[in-house]
């Protein structure tokens, strides 16, 4: 304590500097790990981009017309009207050969009726395309035929 | 007492005499000790912190695996459906110095892999070798799963098309080093090897399957050798689908034949035959300013010099204006010809862009064929679309300004595209209107009916011309063609449909003409593009066609003065 007494101003420095070492320390780890969070979320977004266009190419594999077309033609080819007692699903495509045909379009005024509520319908499953994948695309199979 | 204070006591007392000098030696320690021991302590302050009070989630280190920087730009349709991106792909390699029983691992990596030559590879020295590159997930999976030292991979990035055959001559492909080779990869190669914002493309790919679809299932009806066509936005010039057939798969580009790797719809030139009596009539009427009720002399063949033109399907009788172009007559056409002479036809289809390359954004747009030098035989058979070839292009450009009111369009495959190419008119708002006329009483009382669809004002033109082959043109061998423009009483759409070589079947009656092979896929690509673009049927639209029925005489009665011959 004497010595403290002595050298106040020494003491002083000295505490300085240890408390401005131990700052400066703790700041610069506190910079290098904000640095490397950083550069390890630069590293996820350029990551997650990729995983993201990869959905995309995939997304777009799939809805391709000529696909959805297949799988489309498929699905109409497997509802058949039955003979009594059957409900027809209400997503039933009808072709009909002539405008005539067709109902009258509804005027947009009456869009803003309620719906009535109907039970839901099970529909048979889609049938997909087994071959088509997107490992197809990349060996280069599934294209046009 | 403290230890420290007895401590020092009794140091004091053992040196005694040099108390003071002992003391200051003793702080010294001590501040010394205490900093020792304060730098150790923020080091295991430092260690504790990682290790146990952040305790990281991921390793610091890199996996190994270098993610890239997404390099080429991706190319999507107007609606923003992805046709070109780049993807990673894993490649593998071998270090066969690291292998120790190579002949099982070959035979593994054979079996999964589906290559062959692997164990040569792995017998090589060096201490690199690529296996495959560009696996796919379910591969990489599995050669992974073999936990075989020595073997690793390579992340790399690949060119894919999603949308495959559809767009392939129009989207083009990549080299190895990811540089465009054709299509829109090469004609835009600078702008998507920047990187960035995708290019947006003004093909619509549902209309482009649409036309591709339809001329598919007519190259098999009628076994054409190949087909084309495209589909163009009279007014802006967009061309919304384009169509080559045969295509080929874009992944495997250097594996394709060249007959699939020809473009047809952009780089082919072509007789296009009577199609191109759109645009001889159209100069006839805006050169001479003469009506419906004009008439030409098809009775008899035509002679010019020591060629002889004849009519398929001949008339024989006098024809007026609309019943040349409904008839297709070939001498009809060639009077017209005849009529406004070499250089008002050769300025006239210079105008509609014929005679020179199509300023449009696609890579090597070649120049027609035009006789050199013009003689007056030329000017005659140039009115029934023979002695000049064009690319498809062409005739859809053409096509597009009559329809378009007489103004040209600046053609575009590719949104926001710059040109020096001002819309200009080039024909009178009364001669476009004259045209659309006659293209829509040709589907209605000629040869486009089967273009024709309810509801909607379909006007179009044939075309049939026999290929040129060894001594003259060959009557086996035809480009079928049809025009279409939609609707026609305020044309938007100009649709073009062209099989080369096709055979007539039991169907068409034997016939391989353009009213029964092109103008179908036509009328089949509009009723699509109705449906895909949420076009309405006018119940409104006006009848073109009103009062043209006295010009569709079966003999008409004029004087010889005024009929063209």
């Amino acid at each position: 304590m004497r010595f403290v007494r002595d050298n106040k101003l020494l003491c002083f420095l000295i505490f300085a500097v240890v408390v401005a070492s131990v700052g400066l320390t703790l700041v610069s780890q506190r910079v290098y790990d904000a640095q490397r969070s950083v550069q390890k979320a630069g590293r996820d977004v350029v990551r997650v981009e990729w995983d993201i266009r990869s959905l995309k190419a995939e997304l777009a594999y799939l809805t391709r017309p000529d696909r959805l077309d297949r799988i489309s033609s498929n699905f109409v080819q497997s509802i058949a009207p039955a003979a009594g007692g059957y409900d027809m699903p209400a997503s039933t495509v009808s072709f009909s050969s002539s405008l005539s045909s067709l109902p009258e379009a509804i005027s947009p005024a009456s869009f803003d009726a309620p719906l009535p509520n109907k039970k839901p319908v099970k529909s048979k499953p889609i049938l997909a395309n087994k071959k088509s994948s997107f490992d197809d695309l990349l060996n280069g199979i599934g294209g046009r035929e | 007492m403290s230890l420290l204070n007895r401590w020092n006591k009794q140091i004091a007392t053992l040196i005694s005499g040099r108390g003071e000098s002992v003391y200051v030696a003793r702080t010294r320690l001590r501040v010394v000790q205490s900093l020792s021991l304060f730098l150790f302590a923020l080091v295991f302050i430092r260690l504790t912190d990682l290790t146990i009070m952040q305790s990281p989630q991921e390793p610091f280190g890199d996996t190994g695996s270098s993610v890239q920087s997404i390099e080429r730009a991706d190319i999507v349709d107007r609606n923003g459906i992805l046709l070109a991106t780049t993807l990673q792909v894993q490649s593998l390699y071998a270090d066969p110095t690291m292998i120790e029983n190579k002949a099982f691992v070959a035979k593994q990596l054979e079996n999964i892999l589906g290559v062959v030559g692997v164990d040569a590879k792995l017998d090589r020295k060096g201490r690199f070798v690529w296996i495959k590159r560009g696996l796919t997930p379910e591969e990489h999976y599995a050669v992974n799963a073999l936990g075989v030292p020595g073997l690793a991979f390579r992340t790399e990035t690949r060119r894919f098309y999603p949308q495959g055959n559809l767009t392939s001559h129009l989207v083009g492909y990549t080299s190895v080093d990811g540089d465009g080779l054709a299509g829109m990869e090469r004609e835009y190669n600078d702008r998507l090897s920047k990187g960035g914002e995708a290019l947006s493309l003004n093909m619509d790919v549902r209309v482009q399957h649409a036309l591709a679809k339809s001329l598919k299932a007519k190259v098999k009806d009628f076994d054409a050798l190949a087909a084309m066509g495209g589909v163009v936005d009279i007014q802006t010039g967009e061309v919304i689908a384009a169509v080559s057939i045969p295509d080929f798969d874009p992944h495997h580009a250097g594996k394709a034949d060249k007959e699939s790797l020809r473009n047809r719809f952009a780089h082919g030139v072509y007789e296009m035959g009577s199609t191109f009596k759109l645009f001889s009539t159209a100069n006839y009427v805006e050169e001479t300013g003469k009506g419906f009720s004009k008439t030409f002399d098809a009775r008899e063949p035509l002679k010019e010099g020591r060629f002889t033109i004849n009519d398929f399907h001949a008339e024989k009788r006098i024809l007026t204006l609309p019943e040349v172009f409904i008839h297709s007559s070939n001498i009809g056409s060639a009077l017209m010809g005849r009529a406004i002479g070499a250089d008002a036809m050769q300025k006239f289809y210079s105008d509609l862009g014929l005679m020179d390359r199509v300023d449009v954004d696609f890579p090597a747009s070649p120049k027609p064929l035009t006789p050199k030098p013009w003689r007056d035989i030329n000017t005659l058979t140039a009115s029934y679309g023979h002695g000049i070839a064009v690319t498809p292009l062409h005739v859809l450009l053409a096509t597009a300004t009559i329809a378009n009111n007489g103004i040209r369009p600046s053609l575009s495959f590719a949104k926001g595209r710059e040109t020096d190419d001002i819309q200009s008119r080039i024909l009178s708002a009364s001669t476009a209107y004259k045209m659309r006329q006659l293209l829509r009483l040709n589907v209605t009382e000629g040869s486009g009916k089967q273009a024709d669809i309810e509801g909607y004002l379909v006007g179009g033109k044939t075309g049939t011309s026999e290929k040129a082959g060894k001594g003259g043109y060959d009557k086996n061998r035809l480009m079928s063609s049809f025009i279409g423009v939609f609707p026609v009483d305020n044309p938007r759409y100009a649709v073009l449909a062209i099989l080369d070589e096709p055979k007539g079947n039991k169907k068409s009656f034997g016939y391989a003409t353009g009213g029964w092979t092109a103008a179908p896929v036509v009328g089949d690509v509009i009723a699509d593009m109705t449906r895909i673009l949420g076009i309405a049927p006018n119940a409104d639209a006006p009848n073109l066609t009103a009062g043209l029925s006295r010009y569709l005489k079966k003999e008409t009665k004029i004087t010889p003065a005024s009929y063209e011959r």
